[in-house]
């Protein structure tokens, strides 16, 4: 007997429903986990904890360690996701509109911190900054932990905003504008802003998710003397004093506030992130 | 306009690198040596984290892709609003920090996790991951490679096409006859490009192998090494050892993404 042809290319509907469910479920329980681990009283041997409370993350919203860290890691994050747009910004609009030759040099440079782990550029930025007496002052300071942020997390960006000028076709857009006599400056702010807005904000998210959990940098750069998040959370779970119901309540905080820039961000367009995932780094 | 971002490549990429290149041919008084080089063969934590690297790195790399191919093949041809759901859930697996997610994950499928324990109720000999163990690092590590290459592999999937399919059939081909022949041979160049990048991605971790408890826990990574031998030795003579493994990592990811290009400059003609 001959057997039949199937119909349709992409196999069986309910296998690939099952396998969402299945990515949901793997994605979803650790958070779970987390929420449940951030209100257990008590939390024996079984699935479920003994009883809930709220006093942890009272508790570690109160510490004072928490919260300086948590000042530090805005900061910190913050700082370089304006620094970044403020540098990256003006040369990839520049190779749109006027130069296109400098392009390819852009995509080689959002290339190299892929090849250079964080863990090396921690430990050579350091070592680099005291060859010479004028730059070794800022050895292990927050200054110097901003800028390489800065170095090893503009990619993301880079690639975000350059797919987002590149679809709104930013030099045709500048031409007619410019022959319907408007200024430079009128141009940057009332059309090419507009129309790359969301690649903006996408690529300032995936700066911020990447910075605000680097492990790498803060702790061989500055170390202890400038604890971020990260640090802090890793101090918490391990050592003699460790408390993993805090670091449950501070990575939900830190996923609360991811979660509503990504929701804000997502909202205003309806762009697909998965195009420049390919900037992502666990330090 | 190129200048402040000239800068800082300049300054804090390629001339760190370029600095950590030459340390590694320095000896502890300044002059030129080739010892550090030699010391990796020698030093057996040293040997054993280059070789528990690549091992780790071609692992997770090649479950990933196993693993991921069904998985990214299912998501794409799923409705769009279960499509965009699906993307959303790999966004944020592929995104958690490196604390939160080795906290998370210890605290779901640990040895006395959630669902090790849900599991247990109705299977009491199910243990659970042992993220204590050296090998629990591979564990974690899928946990957001295999979203990561399901992401990035996902714009492929579309080019094995419905018409495709239909032209094949119309010529008598069995479906098996068409994924060997023609699906397997347009995906494989992608599907390998995401090999290579999971490689790379895999070698480079820090923080996830750090907050597994790094050294002290027996995890014997080249990142992990690095770190120890900074932190011990300060800006001591040992700083030679963990400059040629730094630059051993980026010759390691640099020919790893070079291979990943190629391949992926080859495949691009059936998206074109």
């Amino acid at each position: 007997m001959k057997r039949r042809h199937p119909e349709s290319l992409a196999g069986p509907a309910a296998l690939r429903a099952s396998a969402v469910a299945l990515i949901a479920l793997f994605t979803v329980a650790p958070i779970l986990a987390t929420v449940l681990y951030s209100l257990a009283t008590v939390w024996r041997h079984r699935p479920l904890p003994d009883g809930y409370t709220l006093a942890w993350w009272w508790a570690t919203l109160s510490d004072r360690d928490f919260i300086a860290a948590a000042g530090r890691s805005l900061l910190l994050t913050l700082a370089t996701v304006l620094l970044i747009n403020l540098l990256v910004l003006p040369p990839l609009y520049w190779s749109h509109v006027r130069n296109p030759r400098i392009r390819p040099l852009l995509q080689l440079a959002a290339l190299i911190p892929f090849v250079l782990p964080g863990i090396v550029m921690a430990a050579a930025i350091n070592r680099f900054v005291g060859l010479w007496p004028v730059t070794a002052t800022l050895q292990a300071t927050p200054l110097l932990l901003l800028l390489s942020s800065i170095a090893v997390s503009f990619s993301a960006y880079l690639w975000a905003v350059d797919s987002a000028m590149r679809s709104a076709k930013i030099a045709t857009l500048c031409e007619a504008a410019t022959t319907m006599g408007a200024g430079p400056v009128y141009i940057l702010r009332r059309v090419v802003v507009p129309n790359i807005k969301h690649g903006i904000a996408i690529g300032s998210l995936l700066a911020f998710a990447s910075v605000i959990g680097e492990l790498a940098l803060p702790r061989i750069i500055t170390g202890s003397a400038f604890e971020t998040i990260p640090l802090w959370q890793l101090r918490e779970m391990r050592g003699t004093d460790a408390d993993p119901n805090a670091v449950a309540v501070s990575s939900l905080l830190l996923l609360i506030l991811l979660f509503t820039i990504a929701v804000f961000v997502i909202r205003r367009g309806r762009a697909g992130v998965p195009g420049i995932i390919f900037g992502v780094d666990k330090g | 306009m190129l200048l402040p971002l000239g800068f800082v490549i300049l300054f804090l990429l390629l001339g760190p690198a370029l600095k950590i290149a030459i340390d590694s041919f320095e000896d502890e008084a300044g002059g030129a040596t080739l010892g550090n080089w030699l010391s990796l063969l020698d030093v057996p934590l040293v040997r054993r984290s280059i070789l528990g690297s690549l091992w780790v790195g071609a692992l997770v790399a090649t479950l990933s892709t196993l693993l991921g191919t069904p998985l990214a093949w299912a998501v794409e041809h799923l409705r769009p609003g279960r499509r965009s759901l699906g993307i959303a859930f790999l966004t944020v697996a592929a995104n958690l920090s490196a604390t939160a997610l080795v906290f998370g994950f210890s605290a779901a499928f640990g040895t006395v996790g959630l669902v090790t324990l849900a599991v247990q109720e109705l299977w009491p000999g199910f243990m659970g991951v042992d993220l204590y163990d050296p090998t629990g690092v591979v564990y974690v590590f899928l946990y957001f490679h295999i979203p990561l290459f399901v992401l990035l592999t996902l714009p492929a999937m579309g080019i094995v096409s419905q018409r495709l399919w239909e032209a094949a059939a119309v010529c008598g081909a069995r479906p098996r006859f068409f994924w060997w022949r023609v699906g397997l041979p347009m995906l494989l160049p992608f599907l390998a490009a995401g090999w290579f990048l999971m490689f790379v991605w895999a070698i480079s971790q820090y923080g996830v192998p750090l907050a597994l408890g790094g050294a002290d826990a027996g995890i014997d990574l080249i990142a992990i090494r690095i770190g120890a031998l900074i932190e011990t030795a300060g800006r001591s003579n040992r700083f030679g050892q963990a400059a040629c493994l730094s630059i051993l990592l980026i010759a390691l990811s640099a020919l790893a993404l070079l291979v990943y290009h190629r391949l992926l400059r080859r495949a691009a003609r059936w998206i074109a």
